[in-house]
């Protein structure tokens, strides 16, 4: 059993009341950009999305929102996980969802990237927008299944 | 009858008594309300910076809005599907909880937004793309829904927190043991024997109709 030697008491998130939930605030808001602004490029690699615009345009254009809403969904989930590091390290949905984080944080910036911006619109581009919707949904379920394991 | 039998009434229909107490399909669903808000929810934001002229300046305002619509309408759909089950299942709970009833106001504010501004910018956005700057209609009309939408996504997290003022009633502790226990109450440092000894004790004396 891994033993840490921090006052869990000392942490703002567990003694102000209104902390844990604006972090938490935060955390879902940034998920919201960072998740949402990936799913814009994905309906439109899927052809079900803004028709003028290529995914290529797309992706340029949202790529700083994405990295913004990443920083942010990162910075409050560090700060989260703070509030009681054991509990989350040997959390089966925790563990689950930082593999999962990483895995979609790296397809993003190099598969999705790359075939969102080669404007190939085959069967390929429908494949890698649906694997990145259901890796970044994935990602979201174990966040949540982390309150019920 | 009083709200608090109606709240009863409801959340005790069998196929809300049974999706409340299914362990896999009450964090299921709440997942999926959580997922439409990064899928969906994300796509709202994007659209409200792109009307503040923040984001997306390159993209014609008509083909975000054109292009978006089908999948915010379906993400609506699911979005409040998944909140009735949600709020109906634990009616007892949610029916006096203050965060709770706020965002049912703000969420009727993001209606009379869209509405409101349906005609002038919603539905004109090609005329929109064809003025040399964006109208201050269209920024007002970003803004305001970036802070009610912002508001709603704050208010669902908030509802978990909410605390009874005065005694707490039996039901809700019962509930509140499983996860929704304020945090830094929660005996979740405690071995597992403790954490249930801790839970019980909380509960008080009398405790009929459970």
């Amino acid at each position: 059993m891994l033993h840490l030697i921090y006052d869990l008491n000392a942490n703002p998130l567990n003694s102000n009341e209104w902390a844990f939930p604006l972090t938490e605030c935060f955390h879902i808001a940034a998920f919201a950009f960072s998740v949402g602004t990936i799913a814009v490029v994905d309906v439109n690699m899927l052809g079900i999305g803004l028709r003028k615009t290529t995914a290529a345009q797309l992706v340029k254009d949202t790529g700083i929102w994405t990295l913004l809403g990443l920083i942010v969904v990162i910075t409050s989930g560090l700060a989260i996980f703070s509030s009681d590091p054991i509990h989350y390290y040997y959390n089966k949905s925790f563990r689950f969802k930082m593999f999962a984080l990483l895995a979609g944080i790296v397809y993003n910036y190099t598969i999705h990237r790359k075939v969102a911006l080669s404007g190939n619109s085959s069967g390929a581009s429908v494949a890698v927008a649906a694997v990145s919707i259901l890796i970044w949904v994935s990602i979201v379920f174990a966040g949540l299944f982390i309150a019920f394991i | 009858m009083s709200a608090a039998e109606i709240s009863h009434a409801i959340q005790s229909i069998g196929f809300l008594t049974d999706f409340r107490e299914s362990s896999l399909m009450y964090p299921v669903i709440m997942s999926t309300h959580l997922a439409c808000i990064a899928l969906f929810g994300g796509m709202i934001l994007m659209t409200d910076l792109r009307l503040l002229g923040i984001s997306l300046t390159r993209v014609p305002l008509a083909d975000v809005i054109d292009g978006l619509r089908i999948w915010k309408r379906i993400g609506l759909v699911v979005m409040i599907f998944c909140g009735l089950m949600l709020a109906l299942s634990e009616m007892d709970k949610y029916y006096a909880n203050t965060y709770f009833q706020i965002k049912m106001v703000v969420l009727l504010l993001a209606g009379l937004q869209h509405l409101a501004f349906r005609k002038s910018v919603y539905n004109n956005a090609a005329a929109i793309d064809k003025m040399p700057e964006l109208p201050g209609v269209a920024k007002l009309c970003g803004l305001t829904s970036l802070i009610v939408w912002i508001g709603i996504l704050c208010l669902g997290r908030w509802i978990a927190y909410y605390e009874a003022p005065g005694k707490p009633d039996a039901a809700q502790l019962v509930g509140s043991v499983r996860q929704e226990m304020p945090r830094q109450k929660m005996p979740r440092h405690a071995e597992p024997g403790v954490a249930v000894e801790a839970a019980r004790v909380q509960v008080p004396a009398a405790t009929p109709g459970l």
